[in-house]
């Protein structure tokens, strides 16, 4: 047993006696691998909705620096390693040059080069190629046109896209989750309608000075030529999609994607990683996490700004992956 | 080796998110009055003390506006008779930034009605 394994012990000890507690009152909830994505899910993204009416600041500070790095890892774990685009080398090799790029500070237009060799390496009928190449070409069309535009616009849609991903990718897993994207979309309507701004007020959720950042900052990053109140709205519903990026990623697909349907005790869940990944580059992405997570303690800004540079990316990763589904229509 | 693609590329990354500053403030990052510069639609100039404003939410909505100090990139004028290539033009813009938008669409289009037309031919 590895070290991570006997660390890990004790608590999915717990976890189990906690599962043989409740069994009989929430045992069918957690048996059936539809209904338990469907209502953790829906809690995920009501929890997410509370967040935003209470601590938004909160949530845009700590999200990223906490889970970004896991999601990325995610990311990759189930959009490349798991459905083994990495063995087709070509592929790979091609897709993941643009990707560094933008990594190393290129723009959108080149972060969307990573669709060409996805589209054009896809195995599917060239009709699908022919409208995904259309899509592309818009969408570089844009991305050349309005560049900073472009990179707002692709920050807030990306948190859509992953939900997009999710439900179209695993649809066959997940039947009855109906209820994720409408109460997403729901939520998102009702903050652009200003729902929040009487419970921010009335909690004194304006400002959140731990943070290091304020709502004037990220509406300058995320919402720079919108009128006032809808800069705003704009920054809560990023806040709050973007926690359900996270949830989506973290709980949803890696439930849908495992082989077994039951829930997997965290020691199998870490060899699974293990096995998925190889140690050296596992321990690397904890290192990183955890790196990350600390600069957070230090400089709380600077460490999510640092992450956000990291994590560019990782939305033309979702985007070139997307499209080679699309056009397979199939996962692996 | 493939395996370490992956954390290679996450460990390597190292850039471009940043907050967008004011108009033509960007230009002036870093720098000191008086520096050269080149504004948002890269012209040449100066920077020079400004005031800038930025909401204040820290009330709620609507925001009040904060006024601050800042430095601008402030274009210099050319000189009084020298004429610009799309003014002798007759005023037309001759820029190729007007066309790029439309060029990978352009061979987009082309390309996927090649690779369609190829794709009947076969069959």
């Amino acid at each position: 047993m590895s070290a991570v394994e006997a660390i890990l012990a004790p608590a999915d000890a717990l976890r189990a006696r906690l599962y043989r507690l409740l069994a009989p009152w929430a045992g069918p909830l957690f048996a059936d691998r539809a209904r338990r994505v469907a209502w953790l899910g829906a809690t995920q993204v009501v929890i997410a909705f509370l967040l935003t009416l209470a601590a938004p600041l909160w949530m845009l500070a700590l999200g990223p620096v906490l889970l970004g790095v896991p999601h990325l890892v995610s990311d990759a774990r189930y959009l490349v390693v798991r459905p083994g685009l990495h063995r087709r080398t070509v592929l790979a090799l091609l897709c993941g040059a643009p990707l560094l790029a933008t990594c190393l500070g290129a723009g959108p237009a080149i972060g969307l080069l990573a669709l060409l060799p996805a589209i054009l390496g896809a195995q599917g009928p060239w009709s699908r190629k022919g409208l995904m190449l259309t899509v592309w070409a818009c969408l570089s069309g844009l991305a050349l046109g309005f560049g900073a535009t472009f990179q707002l616009a692709f920050a807030h849609l990306h948190n859509v896209i992953a939900v997009a991903l999710w439900w179209w990718a695993w649809r066959e897993r997940h039947a009855r989750a109906w209820a994720v994207p409408l109460l997403a979309a729901a939520g998102t309507v009702a903050l652009l309608l200003g729902t929040a701004e009487p419970v921010l007020t009335a909690l004194g959720a304006w400002t959140a000075p731990w943070t290091g950042a304020s709502f004037t900052q990220h509406a300058e990053a995320l919402a720079p030529r919108a009128p006032p109140v809808l800069a705003l709205r704009l920054v809560l519903a990023f806040a709050f999609l973007q926690s359900v990026h996270y949830s989506v990623w973290l709980r949803l697909i890696p439930e849908d994607d495992r082989p077994r349907a039951a829930p997997r005790p965290w020691r199998a869940t870490w060899r699974a990683l293990v096995e998925d990944f190889g140690g050296v580059p596992l321990t690397l992405f904890v290192a990183l996490a955890f790196g990350i997570a600390v600069w957070g303690v230090v400089d709380l800004t600077q460490a999510r700004l640092g992450y956000l540079r990291l994590a560019v990316f990782h939305g033309y990763l979702e985007l070139a992956v997307g499209a080679l589904w699309l056009i397979e229509g199939r996962r692996s | 080796m493939k395996r370490l693609l992956l954390p290679a590329a996450l460990l390597l990354s190292s850039a471009a998110w940043a907050d967008l500053p004011p108009p033509d403030a960007s230009g002036c990052s870093g720098k000191q009055a008086n520096a050269s510069c080149e504004t948002d639609d890269q012209k040449a100039g100066a920077c020079q003390q400004s005031k800038c404003w930025r909401n204040d939410y820290s009330k709620g909505p609507p925001p009040t506006a904060v006024e601050y100090d800042c430095l601008t990139c402030v274009a210099s004028s050319p000189p009084p008779d020298t004429k610009s290539p799309a003014a002798e033009a007759g005023g037309q813009s001759t820029s190729s930034c007007a066309a790029a938008p439309a060029t990978p669409l352009f061979l987009a289009a082309l390309l996927a009605g090649w690779l369609i037309r190829g794709k009947r031919r076969i069959v």
